[in-house]
């Protein structure tokens, strides 16, 4: 089989990671990856998994990795999902490798969960891990499987109560049905019924007729016995008579009155003093006109003569400025105007040379203070210095030296005292003594210090020739030389602003020039300042001396309009024998009075007319009513009103029979009439007509019933017609056999599932079950270094383990450690992998998590065995870890085995300061989860530091403290190393996803609410501003420093150091380099072109996000006020 | 000549799968029927002409009675007559209705199962018009074995509900040649509710369909026929859409699409399209109900397979007064896998990756009876009382699954269980 190995792998982009890093190197056996929380041990292992399966890479990565299949080269890099391939660096197809689907999650063993199952049910797990991890149970009950499908009762009940009543109004419709038959025998009944009714009816009317007649003929008998003068009468003349009169009297009255009113309207039209035809409205009109001038000819004067006295008073103010000066002493405005030119540019002047004195003195004018060609040389000598090999020093350690010491005195004594007492060749015992003395305190040779170089001119050399004083000169030296740069370039800029100074002070030359020339031809010394107020008086002054002389011409002839208006009014009032006036007020209240006077002449004339009129009516009524009462009387044949009183007093009796008389007379025409058209009953007395009425009214009786009968049927069926009962119905019937129809659909569908499912077992059985456990029993044995043997489980699946060292009897599981079930389980895991991978004939690397921490060493040993025997067979490994003494047992285990490897740590990898040191870090027994107890929800998070929520960072990197929404649950899970949510999701992912259940759901929602919410933090801002950004975007060295100061101040918002930068804070940077700054950071995302969400918008947006997950809007304004929008 | 032509009025029906925001009477067919008589006094024709099957159910025939007489009353005013033959639904109520208002103008032919011939003159153009009714509810000999054509030069208009093509069936069995061979330059045929025609040099036979459609099975547009009948040649067919409701089927292919924004907005982009198609239709359409079948590989496979579409009720489309709303969507997708290269291990994606892929081959598999027999059994536990009725063409299944539908069921759940499996969805 071919080993996939990787030897490269780079993450070169990531998201939430800001530099990429990179492991070379790597071992085709165990690879430990460390780094602690957050450091990129996830977004490694999903680097590597992506290269196998760029399915599963996520948007925004970008990766290169290396990796050697069936021996040959390759080169990958992924761009997202987008995946190039090259074999020997000719570009090649992805290589041929089991599908995603299969392996992609099982090739990242969860080894939480093998730790986990020693609390479950072993059995099972076996089961699970043999099928490859794939519940099957699980996944049908999921998808509603079913072997035994049945109807639920509900549909078929609604089906049944559906029908019913379907025939229910089937049977009503029916039995309407029957009873419409009827409706013929009804109808023949009906019509014989209606004739003898209709035969009634006529008799009825005969027996009225006839007794109509017999009341005329009485009527018209008594008719004739009242005065015949009464036939012309109405009976209402003797009240029409006095009525009359009483009209007649109050007419006469009031025609009377009418004429006092006449008399009076004479006598005032009199007292008014005003010709015939009064005074003309027009001429009323033009006074009033005229009245309106003279006032306004008043004011006008009024007002000229203020203009006037203001015009004066400002030329008094004026000339007592200019000191008395006379009108001929004031130059002339032109010249003026020159003058006051002059001084503007003077003052311009001015002000340009203060703002170029203050640029020059920022930039300043210090040379160097030594050549830059020799700072140069001089770090380059000391670099060479310091690469040159130094001295070689040996020494002795102390205690080695004090042992050699007494050793040699041992020596010495012990050689002299057998000199003495043995043999005097015991002497030369003293050489090895004398020799461990020298080696002890004489010092070897050392290599010699390399000779100090010789530094350019102005140089000063290091204070002594050691490594430590030299780098540390060297140092100076390149700050000196930084300087030295900075100052030459504040040269060059001061260089380049000399020739604008000097202008400046040649245009202040001639200015000053001219300014001494003006001074002579004006006599006195120009001050510029003063020389502008002098001007400023002398445009006063003669503006004044204009206006009052413009002012009196005015004033002159409003006045000798006034006076004109005044004669025109006086002349008016003359012809109704007025005065002539002499002011407004006199002709007003002239005017006035013949208004008055005017006004009552006309209403007394309209009295006249009235009352003139009154008469002429009142006089024309006497007259009618006069002829009236004489037409009464006339009518009534009668002289006066007595006679006419005796007459109507038997009215009322000849009224009431004349009246009878009438009604009947119409009703004789009507039976005559009757009795023509039916002639059989002319002869017949009243009778005989009502004997043979009340015979045919009995047979009409019937009709009403039968009607009613036949209405209530026909009622019935137009009830029918109408209504739509039935229509309904049949239509509910439809539906609900419809579900009932559809529910079977379903049923058989479900069923149709079991049977894949089932065949699908069936499968297992007979071809993956059998080979995967014959490769986990080989793998277990070597595991265990074949101390253990799995026995192939019966029909109940009852699993059992022989013992080798226990003369090979047979255990339950249950009699394992927890590491020998591990080993087994992770058998399981590699035979089921590689049983998938057969067909391809490879072999794919594993990704393991760490694991060991929790374990007992026993247990430890036995994992570590396990994952080092899976890499002696060819499987690459990469085990990830943030534990320092898990790190700690793979370095004893490589010390003891010999198993190709290599130990990776990210922080190094990434460039960090803080260099993950785990040969140091404590054990993690030593880590210490504070507990909640007594604390609220803040002040737990306040004790454990979690920093504040930062949304520039992605969602992976948030601590737990954000995502949690209760004490007791953050503690469990720090408690378990999870501090980041990335790690949570991370050991979501490898199989926590049951361990935490409903946890998990609540807590993956309030992520994604806090992933909405950083990304709406990060809609329309930029990302932070860097240095390096400003020097690419050309910003020189001259203004580097001023503007990266600035950018820091403003939290490296490129968005806001733009807005400082066009207020003009950093004095005579170019607006060209500003629009380029400008530019760079749009098209490099550090400026937005979007505006920001508001705080609205994001709380909306977050309510809504929230909602989906079933969250409330509590929960996301909670998480909203965790930053500041 | 003119002459509407319409059949399977059935009255007393309601169209299936209505929405709440429409008025329930328009989609009657009461409603249908009204506007089959407004057609025909616009269209100022001769005749109506009804090929069976008017009243829906003999215990319809009071609701029934009201609208068509009131129908039939207009078009006597108007000097229209309407000629009918009774089919298997209304073979006994609708002579019953004919002889009740046998003052209008209106004629049943060939009551009895027997053949007759009814002439309308209109000036000097004539139309023979033969008709043969039901006798009783089932009728399975050829009712054209007892026709006997008379040929006169005069059109011949034939009015028969009967079932076509359809060999044993209890609905009048007849062949389309048989028809095209009789004689009549048109055959008006009743029974099926949805559009067909046949037609050769010597005439024409057409289903003109229920005016209004009825249950979601009826696709397509619906209505009356308006022919014009000359001296010489064949007869001119009009469609006349009347149904306020249309069914359609729509298939929307979601490869390749594979969040749930691209589904609903390639399901958007269906009932758009098809909306404003229907739009370019006259006619009184007022509610389109779409029939969506997903097809095609997509990643959402696994949640669609479980879950189906969550959000049915928020498709809706409006254009010329027409609302155009999904009725159901039917998941046909398949997940977006390399079935061959998933096939190739052993797990039970790959088992199941290798049961997919014979499936799709066609290989007869043993599976594949012993399951038709299990469902067969099953199905015969939960039949249903009324299974076989000709209740509706759309209702979900009448018989138990052959070994075609059981491979396609083995398929579908197949792959459902494979999304399952790979992408595990609660």
């Amino acid at each position: 089989m071919s080993a996939f190995q990787f030897t490269r792998i780079h993450v070169r982009r990531a998201p939430g990671c800001s530099r990429g890093w990179e492991l070379r190197n790597l071992s085709a056996g165990i690879n430990v990856i460390i780094g602690p929380n957050a450091s990129g041990k996830t977004t490694t292992a999903r680097a590597i998994t992506s290269v196998i399966w760029p399915e599963k890479a996520i948007a925004h990565t970008e990766t290169e990795a290396e990796f050697c299949l069936g021996g040959k080269p390759w080169h990958a890099e992924l761009y997202g999902r987008d995946a190039f391939y090259q074999l020997n660096g000719v570009p090649e197809k992805r290589p041929a490798l089991p599908a995603v689907e299969a392996l992609g999650e099982r090739c990242n063993v969860g080894l939480h969960d093998l730790l986990r199952t020693e609390d479950k049910e072993i059995a099972q797990s076996i089961l699970l891990e043999a099928a490859g991890n794939y519940n099957l149970d699980a996944a049908g009950q999921a998808l509603g499987f079913d072997p035994n499908p049945r109807f639920g009762r509900s549909s078929r009940d609604d089906f049944g109560a559906a029908k019913n009543e379907v025939h229910r109004i089937t049977r009503e419709l029916d039995d309407l049905g029957s009873e419409s038959a009827r409706l013929g025998e009804l109808d023949a009944a009906l019509h014989y019924a209606r004739a003898a009714d209709e035969r009634a009816g006529i008799l009825a009317q005969a027996i009225e007729k006839r007794r109509s007649l017999e009341a005329y003929e009485t009527t018209a008998a008594s008719l004739k016995r009242f005065d015949a003068r009464l036939a012309a009468l109405a009976g209402t003349e003797l009240a029409q008579l006095e009525e009359r009169q009483r009209f007649f009297e109050a007419r006469c009255a009031s025609r009377d009155e009418a004429q006092r009113g006449i008399d009076n309207a004479l006598e005032q039209i009199a007292a008014c003093r005003l010709p015939k035809t009064g005074v003309a409205a027009a001429d009323i009109a033009s006074l009033k006109m005229r009245l309106e001038d003279l006032r306004r000819a008043d004011a006008a004067v009024e007002q000229l003569q203020g203009a006037k006295a203001a015009a004066q008073a400002r030329e008094q103010t004026a000339l007592d400025a200019l000191g008395r000066i006379g009108d001929t002493a004031a130059p002339d405005l032109p010249a003026l105007n020159d003058l006051a030119a002059f001084v503007r540019e003077w003052t311009e002047v001015g002000l340009d040379k203060v703002a170029t004195q203050r640029w020059r003195d920022w930039l300043g004018n210090v040379a160097p203070a030594v050549d830059l060609d020799e700072l140069r040389t001089a770090e380059v000598v000391l670099e060479q210095w310091l690469r040159t090999p130094g001295p070689v020093r040996l020494t002795v350690p102390p205690w080695l030296k004090w042992g050699m010491l007494v050793l040699a005195v041992l020596l010495a004594f012990g050689s002299a005292a057998i000199a003495l007492s043995v043999s005097p060749f015991a002497w030369l015992g003293l050489l090895p003594a004398a020799a461990l003395l020298i080696m002890a305190f004489v010092r070897p040779a050392e290599r010699p210090e390399p000779l100090p170089p010789t530094l350019p001119g102005r140089v000063s050399p290091p204070r002594q020739w050691e490594c430590s004083s030299v780098q540390r000169r060297l140092d100076e030296i390149r700050i000196d030389l930084h300087r030295a740069n900075l100052a030459a370039e504040r040269q060059r800029e001061r260089a380049a602003v000399e020739p604008a100074w000097n202008e400046i002070l040649e245009r202040k030359g001639r200015l000053e020039a001219k300014r001494r020339e003006l001074s002579e031809t004006l006599g006195c010394e120009i001050d510029p300042a003063l020389f502008l107020l002098f001007i400023e008086n002398v445009r006063i002054f003669r503006d004044a001396r204009r206006t009052s002389a413009e002012v009196q011409a005015q004033l002159g002839t409003a006045t000798a309009g006034r006076t004109e208006v005044l004669a025109a009014i006086s002349s008016a009032l003359s012809s109704f024998a007025i005065d002539a006036s002499t002011d407004f007020s006199q002709a007003h209240g002239r005017i006035e009075d013949l208004v008055s006077r005017d006004q009552k002449w006309r209403g007394a004339h309209q009295e006249k007319d009235a009352r003139e009129r009154e008469h002429r009516n009142f006089g024309q009524q006497c007259d009618s009513l006069r002829e009236e009462i004489l037409t009464i009387l006339t009518r009534a044949n009668v002289a006066d009103a007595a006679a006419l009183d005796l007459l109507l007093r038997n009215f009322e009796g000849f009224a009431k029979a004349r009246e009878e008389e009438r009604t009947l007379r119409g009703l004789r025409e009507n039976a005559e009439a009757f009795f023509r058209q039916h002639s059989e009953f002319e002869k017949r007395a009243v009778a005989d007509l009502e004997r043979e009425h009340e015979a045919t009214v009995d047979k009409a009786k019937t009709i009403e019933e039968l009607v009613a009968e036949k209405t209530g049927i026909e009622t019935k069926i137009g009830e029918a017609k109408r209504r739509t009962a039935l229509e309904n119905a049949v239509a509910k019937r439809e539906a609900a056999k419809r579900a009932l129809l559809e529910e079977r659909d379903s049923k058989l569908n479900a069923l149709s599932g079991h049977l894949v499912l089932e065949d699908l077992r069936r499968k297992m059985g007979e071809l993956s079950m059998p080979a995967v456990f014959e490769q986990a029993r080989n793998l277990f044995a070597r595991f265990t270094n074949h101390t253990w043997e799995l026995i192939q489980p019966d029909h109940d699946h009852n699993f059992r383990a022989r013992d080798s060292a226990a003369g090979g009897s047979s255990r339950p599981l249950a009699a394992l450690s927890s590491g020998t079930r591990v080993q087994l389980l992770l058998a399981l895991r590699a035979a089921s992998v590689a049983n998938d991978e057969r067909g391809f004939d490879i072999k794919l690397p594993l990704l393991l998590d760490e694991t060991l921490a929790n374990s007992d060493d026993r247990r430890a040993q036995d994992i570590i065995a396990a994952i080092a025997e899976l890499a002696r067979d060819g499987r690459q490994i990469f085990y990830f870890t943030a534990q320092a003494d898990e790190v700690a047992k793979w370095r004893a285990f490589f010390v003891r085995e010999d198993v190709p490897h290599g130990i990776f740590d990210l922080s190094i990898a990434r460039g960090e300061a803080a260099v993950s040191d785990f040969e140091h870090v404590s054990s993690p027994s030593a880590l210490v989860v504070p507990s909640p107890d007594g604390l609220s929800y803040d002040e737990y998070g306040a004790l454990l530091g979690a920093p504040p929520l930062d949304p520039r960072e992605e969602v992976g990197a948030v601590h737990l403290w954000h995502v949690c929404e209760d004490a007791a649950t953050l503690h469990g899970l720090l408690k378990l190393g999870l501090e980041r949510w990335g790690q949570f999701e991370d050991a979501l992912r490898h199989g926590g996803e049951k361990r935490f259940g409903d946890t998990a759901a609540r807590l993956r929602a309030n992520a994604q609410v806090i992933e909405e919410l950083c990304a709406c933090w990060r809609h329309g801002r930029g990302r932070p501003l860097v240095r390096e950004a400003l020097t690419e975007a050309g910003i020189s060295g001259v203004f580097i420093d001023r503007v990266w100061e600035i950018a820091r101040s403003l939290e490296c918002d490129a968005a806001k150091l733009m807005q400082t930068l066009d207020r003009g804070e950093v004095s005579r940077l170019r607006s060209e380099t500003r629009e380029q700054l400008r530019q760079f950071c749009v098209e490099h995302g550090y400026i937005s072109t979007d505006a920001p969400l508001s705080s609205e918008a994001i709380r909306y947006r977050l309510r809504s996000v929230a909602s989906d997950l079933g969250l409330g809007a509590d929960r996301a304004d909670f998480i909203l006020a965790k930053i500041s929008v | 000549m003119r002459v509407i032509c319409t059949a399977d009025l059935h009255l007393g029906r309601i169209s299936s799968r209505l929405i709440n925001d429409v008025r329930a009477a328009d989609f009657t067919a009461r409603a249908a029927w009204e506007r089959v008589v407004e057609l025909a006094l616009n269209e100022k024709a001769d005749a109506v002409a009804v090929a069976g099957d008017v009243i829906d159910a003999s215990g319809n025939y009071f609701e029934a009675c009201g609208p068509l007489e009131t129908g039939l009353k207009r078009l006597s005013s108007a000097g229209i007559e309407t000629l009918f033959v009774a089919g298997n639904h209304d073979w006994n109520s609708l002579p019953r209705f004919c002889e009740q208002f046998a003052g209008l103008r209106l004629r049943l032919l060939g009551r009895g199962g027997r053949w007759e011939r009814q002439t309308i003159e209109r000036g000097d153009e004539r139309l023979h018009i033969c008709g043969w009714s039901f006798p009783a509810a089932r009728h399975t000999e050829n009712p054209l074995l007892a026709y006997r054509h008379e040929s006169d030069g005069v059109p011949v208009l034939g009015l028969l509900h009967a079932d076509v093509n359809q060999m044993g069936s209890p609905y009048g069995p007849c062949s389309s040649a048989e028809l095209l061979a009789a004689g009549p330059s048109l055959w008006l045929l009743g029974h099926v509710h949805r559009t067909n025609q046949w037609q050769d040099a010597a005439g024409i036979a057409f289903y003109p369909g229920s005016p209004q459609a009825l249950d979601p099975g009826e696709v397509g547009g619906h209505g009356a026929w308006c022919v014009d009948f000359h001296r010489a040649g064949k007869p001119n067919l009009r469609h006349c859409p009347l149904s306020t409701i249309r069914y359609e089927d729509l298939v929307v292919n979601v490869d390749g699409r594979n969040d749930e924004v691209a589904v609903e907005k390639a399901l958007h982009e269906g009932l758009e399209r098809m909306v404003q198609e229907c739009a370019k239709e006259p006619g009184p359409l007022e509610l389109l109900s779409c029939r969506v079948h997903l097809q095609g590989r997509t990643a959402l496979h696994a949640h669609l397979a479980l879950h189906g579409w969550d959000h049915v009720d928020e498709l809706r489309r409006e254009s010329n007064g027409i609302t155009a709303v999904v009725e159901r969507i039917a998941v046909n997708t398949a997940p977006v896998l390399d079935l061959p290269n998933l096939a190739r291990g052993n797990s039970p994606p790959a088992l199941l990756a290798r049961f997919l892929l014979e499936l799709e081959r066609g290989e007869n598999l043993p599976m594949i009876e012993t399951a038709r027999e299990r469902l067969g059994t099953s199905y015969q536990q939960m039949r249903i009382e009324g299974d076989g009725e000709p209740a509706g063409e759309a209702a979900p299944r009448q018989q138990a699954p052959d070994l075609e539908e059981t491979r396609q069921l083995m398929r579908r759940q197949g792959y459902r269980l494979l999304a399952q499996l790979i992408e595990p969805v609660s």
